[in-house]
């Protein structure tokens, strides 16, 4: 009797799942797979493809562009995921001070990571603006050093887009927010009767007890970061000079505008593998700074 | 029982009414494009009123998508999908890509011979070469544009300059006179840019005589000596302005009321016909032969005396899949024809591919679009090739490393020919 009921439960519990199985398998774990075959194909996207073994492989290692592009995404996420790190939780100590107004500042902070990237691109186009922008109007009149170009300017761009990033910092502000908040009381307060500084308490107890959430931070945010693509289209579309020409950039450019379907999907593979070998290192490593409480 | 006996009749009768409707009722037409700014927009949507008007047995109706020159990924994703619609409006020079890439629909399939040679009599002999690809015709020209120098003769006449350049060579003498800097070196106004707007790669690479493709021998000739001279004359630009200060004083402006020139911030530039209707739109007290002009774009002293420019535009086509082809084709015939292009041009300041419509005097308009009419005869095209939207991307970044001083112009043009040359290749066998 009690089996067959456990055996209806499975049932039942599958068939509510069923739509998201269904659309899981049709449009998630179905393109997957098929891009990995279309990598191995010289395809434009409709009609049939003609298989060509690793000759798209070949091709990408000896692509400039490629390597470019590759660059630029590696210089990016090097970058924009340290300092939204800190920036991130430096915004989250901030907003766990006792202050009776704290409500707003959280709002505040939280506000800008809910603007889409389309209209982000849009304003920072104008803060950046070399001549009329509000960040070389802020250099100018107070340090009185002209800014760069910014956008227009190969040597600036990438360093223009990290900055853009930090907008979002809110998000992750958020998020470490609540995981300090997480942290017992009781541990912050006896260190306190030891004699701890702040430096100690958050360096001793803070950092380590909220370190899942640092791992889950720098995962999600190297994810982001190597898919860097809305802001960079808009913005500057890759230019100037190919300076930020990113890699998921590149690989929409051949996928459809340059009707090289194959080759686009055999970069998706290799960002992939890169992206999982990254993540396996950092897994690996955490085993050694990451604290789980009770584990 | 009753009920049951209305119900069946009901029934029968729906089935007669819907077998009619598709005897006698109307074929529908969809048709995509992505020219979703207002002017073009409103003149498009009045010349499929006009056909369905004409054509009562057709309903062609628009559907604005997302889109650019070269990005036509709705469309792949939608003919993958077996939905593609009818008619798509095309970036002519992308034709022979979209054609071998199966994007298409050949035209020759849908009609004689005969048809195909009386419609190609009626087209501007390079508008209708972008319209070819492997001896099929792929779509129907639409509208064309060209280029030209336009300069602020207010500020010509304050430098002492009494008549537009000429020669490569008085641009570069006009272009420092007419540019100013504040104390701090910060630039006031600039000359001209030579790559500002649509000072592109084939625009001076055409004008200083270059060729970019060989169509005997099938290979590119970026490598041309005169199209690497026209990037190292860009580079002069950059190098006696000062790279970092110009891009940053030419991106801090923007389109339509921000345009520079409209500003007063640059004094000559190289633009297109439809730059007309904005500066009347956006700057309606700057007047033509009073503010400003536009001549032919300057060129190397012993070319000067022949006139250069070049030429883009717009075609429609059907797409692969589309389930209504032969009602699309007659709408393409409409639009694409006397009819729809006089609508076009008339409406929007684009130019229209019919030669018949070049002398017909209400396209010509005013005197200054009548200029710009009479420019189609010494515009040039970019080869109609499959690899065109690489080629164009491949081109721009040549030209932005070399005025960025990150290649020689040579470096750069073999760099071009080493990247397209390959994939031109293959599709030619």
């Amino acid at each position: 009797m009690k089996a067959i009921s456990a055996r209806r439960n499975t049932l039942y519990g599958l068939l509510f799942a069923l739509p998201w199985i269904v659309g899981f398998l049709a449009f998630t774990a179905y393109p997957i797979f098929a891009s990995l075959y279309y990598s191995f194909t010289e395809y434009v996207g409709i009609g049939t493809p003609k298989w060509i073994g690793s000759g798209n492989y070949y091709n990408l290692f000896r692509d400039d562009l490629f390597w470019t592009s590759l660059y630029n995404t590696l210089y990016y996420v090097c970058l924009a995921v340290p300092i939204g790190f800190v920036i991130g939780l430096g915004l989250a100590l901030l907003l766990n001070m006792d202050l009776k107004e704290i409500g707003v500042y959280r709002t505040l902070v939280y506000l800008p990571y809910v603007l889409p990237a389309v209209a982000v691109s849009f304003i920072w186009l104008w803060m950046l603006n070399p001549y009329f922008g509000l960040l070389n109007l802020f250099l100018n009149t107070v340090f009185h050093i002209q800014g760069p170009g910014w956008f227009s300017d190969p040597k600036w761009a990438k360093p223009a887009f990290v900055m853009l990033a930090q907008w979002g910092a809110g998000g992750s502000a958020v998020i470490f927010l609540s995981a300090i908040k997480d942290v017992p009381r009781e541990l912050l307060e006896s260190a306190e009767i030891d004699g701890a500084g702040w430096w100690t308490k958050f360096s001793k107890i803070i950092i380590p007890m909220i370190s899942p959430v640092i791992l889950y931070h720098i995962i999600t945010a190297l994810f982001g970061g190597f898919q860097i693509f809305t802001t960079a289209y808009i913005a500057t579309n890759g230019g100037p000079a190919n300076s930020t020409l990113f890699y998921v950039l590149y690989l929409y450019r051949n996928a459809f505008q340059y009707s090289k379907m194959g080759y686009a999907s055999a970069m998706a593979w290799i960002l992939f593998v890169l992206v999982l070998i990254i993540t396996l290192i950092i897994f690996k490593t955490s085993a050694r700074w990451v604290f789980y409480r009770g584990g | 029982m009753f009920s049951k006996r209305i119900l069946v009749s009901l029934l029968s009768v729906a089935l007669v009414l819907s077998a009619l409707t598709s005897v006698f009722g109307k074929t529908t037409v969809t048709f995509w494009h992505s020219h979703s700014g207002a002017t073009d927009r409103a003149s498009i949507q009045r010349i499929v009123d006009e056909f369905n008007k004409q054509n009562p047995d057709i309903e062609v109706k628009v559907t604005i998508v997302p889109g650019s020159e070269t990005d036509v990924s709705k469309l792949l994703t939608a003919i993958a999908g077996g939905v593609a619609p009818d008619v798509y409006l095309v970036d002519r020079f992308t034709a022979a890509q979209r054609a071998v890439a199966g994007v298409l629909e050949p035209l020759n399939n849908l009609t004689t011979s005969k048809e195909i040679s009386d419609l190609k009599k009626q087209y501007i002999g390079f508008a209708w070469d972008e319209a070819s690809w492997d001896g099929k015709v792929w779509v129907l020209p639409f509208d064309t544009d060209t280029r030209a120098l336009y300069y602020r003769l207010d500020h010509l006449k304050e430098a002492g300059f009494k008549a537009p350049p000429k020669t490569i060579e008085e641009l570069d003498v006009y272009a420092e006179k007419l540019t100013k800097k504040d104390p701090s070196g910060r630039f006031l106004r600039i000359g001209f840019i030579p790559w500002f707007n649509q000072g592109w790669h084939y625009t001076w690479g055409w004008a200083f005589g270059g060729e970019f493709y060989d169509p005997k021998t099938k290979k590119l000739a970026i490598t041309d000596p005169r199209i690497v001279k026209s990037f190292e004359w860009q580079k002069s630009y950059a190098d006696k302005f000062g790279m970092a200060a110009i891009q940053s004083f030419s991106s801090a402006f923007g389109a339509e009321a921000q345009d520079p020139f409209i500003m007063g911030m640059i004094s000559m530039k190289v633009d297109g016909d439809w730059v007309l209707s904005g500066l009347d739109r956006f700057a309606p007290n700057l007047k033509w032969g009073v503010h400003y002009g536009a001549t032919y774009i300057p060129r190397p002293a012993e070319l000067a005396k022949k006139p250069i420019t070049w030429a883009g535009g717009w075609s429609l086509g059907i797409p692969k899949g589309a389930k209504n082809a032969k009602a699309a084709f007659e709408f393409i015939k409409f639009a694409c024809g006397p009819v729809g292009q006089k609508i076009y041009s008339v409406e929007t300041f684009h130019l229209p591919t019919i030669t018949a419509l070049l002398k017909d005097p209400e396209v010509r308009g005013e005197k200054r679009h009548a200029f710009f009419v009479d420019l189609v005869r010494y515009a040039k095209n970019r080869p109609p090739l499959p690899v065109g939207a690489l080629l164009w991307d491949e081109l721009t970044a040549a030209r932005d490393a070399v005025i960025n001083g990150q290649k020689t112009p040579l470096k750069a043009c073999q760099d071009v020919e080493a990247r397209v040359q390959p994939e031109l290749d293959k599709l030619l066998k």
